[in-house]
């Protein structure tokens, strides 16, 4: 057969994308056990780094998450969805319903006991999602279980803010801002936590210590801090339902 | 670059006498675009990329080795089935090739170095439009045997990557007063903020053209 004739170069193109098509396949599938793993890791991790200093090794980090941590799923007005598992609701997927249909979500619950594993819960971990500058970014906020209010510690993360600005919110240093801040005021008003406009450098926690609803601003990333504060408030919203039920 | 091309067709019609592997023309073919015909400084191809992951140094030196892996890959691939691709449709055949890897690439590195290629994002995909890959694949490895194309290849990838590595240097340590994610400069030394967005790399990488050229004594044709 010619090398130029049009049969050899449609057997040719077809042989191409099959062989390549069938290399990918297999390779997607041979690999998804530990692309799988690593997302699985990276949730653990988020969740036990909101409360906890995270153990070194994986393996800690495996048995840790697998003894103190429960999972569950609930509704809007707090009420356990059955049948569902909280690892495989798709929070960004579910994300643009929310404006329209914030009663028909599905909201991940991460329940924590103390370190054995046993006794009351310590902390709920609750997942947040918003958008940054550029792409989606989202958070694990640990609350008190016993006030249900009280921030015991934050895991900011982002797809693909401006490194060194934006980016900065998956520091632990602007993270810790958050630590001891309240959700809800005196009269029991979802106030959030709002990121302010300016940044201490140093002084960070200190200037804003009094203040239960305020942290620290990151200079030259506002946009990103407003997508912060969104999920702090209006993401926060949904889970509303959750923190009223859990703290009669 | 076509010169090379028509030197080494030529020397494919005597394929008798058997060359060494490391001649003095292979050792030059894998040396050239380290220096005098670096693909970045003087080619000026590969900008892209080389602006946008540049800001660190760990996810340059990822994503140089996955340029490394691909442009091998992909020019022995080529070089190999260089006699069976129908001309008509080659560039299809070697997009079809680069992409095959650079997707093959991105599995690997979300199965094994998972926070870095979150990191990296889309431009590990975006290899596949790196003009440095696709070009050599058509001046080079379409007219070459394999071993020169691997030559070709590696020391094109390789002088993509030494850019990368010089322009992540310049960014990290004086965007963030870090290498390699350790700190280099104390807290009280303020870092530049230019250094973290493309523009400063495109300074960086301005720069770096202009040293290699003056270096060199490299002209543009007109």
């Amino acid at each position: 057969m010619k090398k130029d004739s049009k049969a050899y170069i449609i057997i040719y193109t077809v042989l191409i994308t099959v062989i390549a098509g069938s290399l990918l396949g297999m390779a997607s599938l041979g690999l998804k056990d530990f692309k799988d793993a690593n997302e699985k890791l990276e949730l653990q991790k988020s969740i036990l780094g909101s409360f906890m200093e995270l153990p070194k090794s994986t393996k800690e980090i495996v048995d840790t998450y697998n003894k103190r941590v429960k999972t569950y799923v609930v509704n809007a007005q707090g009420e356990i969805v059955k049948g569902k598992e909280a690892a495989s609701i798709n929070v960004g997927e579910q994300y643009s319903a929310l404006r329209t249909n914030p009663r028909g979500r599905d909201l991940p619950i991460y329940e924590v006991r103390g370190e054995d594993g046993t006794g009351e819960v310590i902390y709920y971990v609750l997942p947040l999602y918003g958008f940054g500058l550029w792409d989606v970014i989202w958070a694990y906020v640990a609350v008190d279980a016993k006030d249900m209010n009280t921030v015991k510690g934050v895991i900011l993360a982002q797809k693909g803010e401006t490194p060194g600005l934006g980016a900065r919110i998956s520091d632990a240093n602007i993270q810790e801002r958050y630590k001891g801040k309240k959700l809800y005021d005196e009269s029991g008003t979802l106030q959030g936590v709002v990121m302010q406009r300016g940044e201490h450098v140093g002084e960070s926690v200190k200037y804003y210590e009094s203040d239960a609803h305020k942290v620290d601003g990151m200079s030259g990333a506002t946009i990103t801090g407003n997508g912060v504060n969104d999920m702090f408030k209006e993401y926060l919203k949904l889970y509303d339902g959750f923190i009223q039920k859990k703290k009669k | 670059m076509a010169d090379v091309a028509e030197t080494t067709t030529v020397e494919e019609v005597k394929p008798k006498k058997k060359e060494a592997l490391f001649s003095k023309k292979n050792r030059r073919i894998l040396t050239d675009p380290l220096d005098g015909d670096n693909p970045i400084t003087v080619q000026v191809l590969g900008i892209c990329s080389a602006l946008a992951v540049t800001g660190q140094m760990k996810p340059s030196l990822v994503m140089g080795i996955a340029v490394v892996f691909v442009m091998v890959c992909s020019s022995v691939l080529t070089s190999l089935l260089r006699n069976t691709i129908p001309s008509r449709i080659r560039i299809v055949v070697q997009l079809a090739i680069i992409a095959t890897f650079v997707i093959l690439v991105n599995e690997l590195l979300l199965a094994f170095v998972y926070d870095t290629a979150k990191g990296l994002g889309a431009f590990v995909g975006l290899i596949i439009t790196n003009c440095i890959v696709m070009g050599r694949l058509e001046a080079f490895a379409m007219g070459n045997k394999p071993w020169p194309s691997f030559l070709d290849a590696l020391g094109n990838a390789m002088g993509y990557a030494i850019i990368l590595l010089m322009v992540a240097f310049v960014r990290e340590l004086f965007g963030s007063g870090t290498l390699f994610g350790a700190k280099i400069f104390p807290d009280s030394l303020s870092t530049n903020g230019l250094m973290l967005y493309s523009s400063g790399a495109c300074i960086v990488v301005g720069l770096l053209i202009w040293l290699q050229r003056s270096i060199n004594g490299f002209r543009e044709e007109d």
